[in-house]
């Protein structure tokens, strides 16, 4: 079951790990799988939000532009050592998206950290809109 | 392609028959046992998928150690012949060049057991390990692309341990080709913080020992004996290489419209060998390839280091020579015989490890007459192997055999195995000292989440295309 409250959930792959997401709409489906990333990365209750980052995705198409969005922020977080916790998608079409993202430095004392994502996958990647709205999946390589 | 039809060759291999769009049969190393649990993994119809690709020469193989992987299954060998042929990234892996280093010291178990709970700390401080860790070596773009070019021969030049390790690794360790004016701004970004570093996940440093000798011949040409103190060291190119992969992916998908390739499986995708993207892949890769190779020459020099820290000997009694360094992500271009003729073919093995037989022109003087040797690591608690490579693998599978134990129960199920346990002090009450970065990576790497290494590196031997030389026992170990 996707939680109500998280937007997302974990699910099981043989050797690696994904995460499903649910949304009222476009922007927090987004939000939401930019959450779940991280949740697999680290433990969110550690970071505090005192930096905010604004961003910009573009790509071919809806689900190329979800890969690409969390490949940035998994790239954002391992090349300037900064962790993430809140996510603002502010502007969103079928190809490109304007976010802002909030976190602090990366401090191995305070962050709990769980794992590395090498990269996010197109294995498996859907994007489809339910009676609630969206629902997309995501496979990540461990 | 749902469902595959298993023919069974020999006890050791069944058949795939080439069916559909299959340009050659596809083939599985397993025992009768193994075969069944293979079976229900998506694995087997992977290795029938690669079969469909141009220019593929004689089967589409996998290794005991088969599981599902992204487009091409974990455990996979595919060949390509050079001109008809293509190159596919799915076919090398995320992690380009992960491999194995095995070191011999000149200590046995009763002079290191009762310092290895300084050893293990002495390791975790001078061995970064884990997410976000940052090596010691935060090296200019200048001098990254110099690690790029020149791999462990760099790091040898730097004072990272001596050019008599370089004769014992895989390719001398630095591969010709690698091209740096490919590789992307984002994987040399990646890259530059994380030389000298572990990494997370399956990634380790062992201290073990070696607990049986099976061919007391070949052993002592390794220079290995019983309860000798040995070290493995499993890593590979780091977010270099992860990054490498995924620019390429991209770049591979439009080659497959472009150049008109019928794929069952868009993971799969592939250029020509000789086609601009997939000469450029092979120059990317090979960046990545050398990375990882002078990756495990600094580790070992930092494992010395640790040693003597530790154990106040000097270097000449720790020894900790380098035994073998193999590779198992990686397409090299080798030749072969193939039905009675020498082939030049490019070779992809993703998650499978060269197994070169006695006599291979490549093999260092030293093992001219044993063969390559191949290391095969375990799970934490129980036992990892040393194997050299067999005429059978000459014959068959263009000189490759397995690359370790394969996953039993994904990452989540393990946690939850895990869950509420002490692994590191039910560890320690085996006999293991364990350090890692993160309690979860423990968790997630429980040694009953891994299948029994014995089980396939019996198959490889009874199959005939690798031989047991030695298996090593763990006595601490750490992780990312």
């Amino acid at each position: 079951m996707v939680s109500e409250r998280s937007g997302f959930e974990h699910i099981d792959h043989t050797a690696d790990a994904g995460i499903r997401a649910t949304a009222p709409d476009l922007s927090q489906l987004f939000e939401n799988a930019a959450t779940g990333l991280f949740d697999l990365i680290l433990n969110l209750k550690t970071v505090d939000t005192e930096l905010t980052r604004n961003i910009r995705v573009t790509a071919t198409d809806r689900e190329a532009l979800l890969v690409a969005w969390l490949s940035e922020l998994n790239y954002q977080f391992l090349t300037s050592r900064t962790v993430f916790a809140d996510f603002q998608v502010q502007e969103i079409g079928e190809t490109s998206l304007v976010a802002a993202i909030r976190g602090e430095p990366l401090d191995l004392t305070k962050h709990e950290i769980y794992t590395e994502v090498k990269a996010v996958t197109y294995h498996g990647l859907y994007i489809k809109e339910t009676t609630e709205g969206f629902e997309a999946q995501i496979i990540f390589d461990l | 392609m749902s469902e595959v039809k298993l023919r069974k060759v020999h006890d050791y291999l069944w058949e795939i028959p080439r069916e559909g769009g299959m340009r050659v049969p596809a083939r599985i190393y397993a025992t009768q046992n193994m075969i069944e649990a293979i079976r229900n993994d998506n694995a087997p119809v992977q290795a029938a998928n690669v079969a469909h690709l141009p220019g593929i020469v004689k089967h589409s193989l996998a290794m005991p150690d088969i599981h599902w992987g992204y487009g091409f299954p974990i455990g996979g060998v595919a060949a390509f012949d050079l001109n008809k042929g293509v190159i596919s990234p799915g076919g090398v892996g995320y992690d380009i060049n992960c491999g194995v280093r095995l070191l011999a010291s000149r200590l046995n178990r009763e002079q290191v057991l009762p310092k290895m709970k300084e050893l293990v700390q002495a390791l975790f401080r001078n061995v970064p390990t884990g997410v976000g860790a940052r090596g010691d070596l935060r090296v200019s773009h200048a001098v990254e692309k110099k690690v790029l070019r020149d791999g462990a021969k760099w790091a040898v030049k730097q004072g990272y341990g001596s050019e008599d390790d370089l004769e014992y690794v895989e390719e001398n360790g630095h591969i010709a080709g690698a091209d740096t004016s490919v590789v992307s701004k984002r994987a040399l970004e990646r890259g530059r913080s994380q030389l000298g570093t572990l990494g997370s996940g399956n990634h380790f440093l062992e201290v073990g020992y070696v607990s049986e000798i099976y061919d007391s011949e070949i052993a002592r040409t390794l220079g290995l004996e019983l309860d000798q103190v040995t070290v493995i060291i499993h890593c590979g190119s780091r977010g270099f290489g992860h990054q490498v992969c995924d620019d390429s992916l991209g770049v591979m998908n439009r080659a497959v419209q472009k150049y008109g390739i019928d794929l069952p499986d868009r993971q799969l995708c592939c250029a020509p060998i000789d086609s601009p993207e997939g000469q450029a892949y092979l120059g990317a890769m090979r960046c990545a390839v050398n990375f990882a190779f002078a990756n495990r020459q600094v580790i070992a020099q930092w494992t010395r280091d640790a040693f003597q820290e530790a154990l106040h000997l000097s270097p000449n009694d720790i020894g900790l020579r380098v035994v073998y360094e193999v590779a198992h992500n990686i397409a090299k271009f080798e030749t072969h015989e193939v039905d009675g003729r020498k082939m030049k073919l490019c070779v992809h093995r993703k998650g499978a490890t060269r197994a070169f037989a006695a006599g291979s022109e490549e093999l260092p003087p030293a093992y001219k007459n044993i063969g390559q040797p191949v290391l095969i690591p375990g799970d934490m608690g129980r036992y990892s192997y040393v194997l050299v490579g067999a005429a059978g693998a000459m014959a068959e599978t263009f000189g490759s055999t397995c690359h370790g134990a394969g996953r039993a129960m994904s990452r989540k199920k393990a946690k939850k195995v895990a869950s509420g346990r002490a692994i590191a002090r039910e560890l320690l009450d085996r006999g293991i000292y364990v350090q890692a970065s993160s309690r979860r990576t423990l968790d997630e790497e429980i040694p009953e989440a891994y299948k029994d290494v014995t089980d396939v590196v019996d198959a490889c031997q009874m199959a005939g295309i690798s031989k047991k030389v030695a298996q090593l026992r763990p006595l601490g170990c750490i992780k990312g």
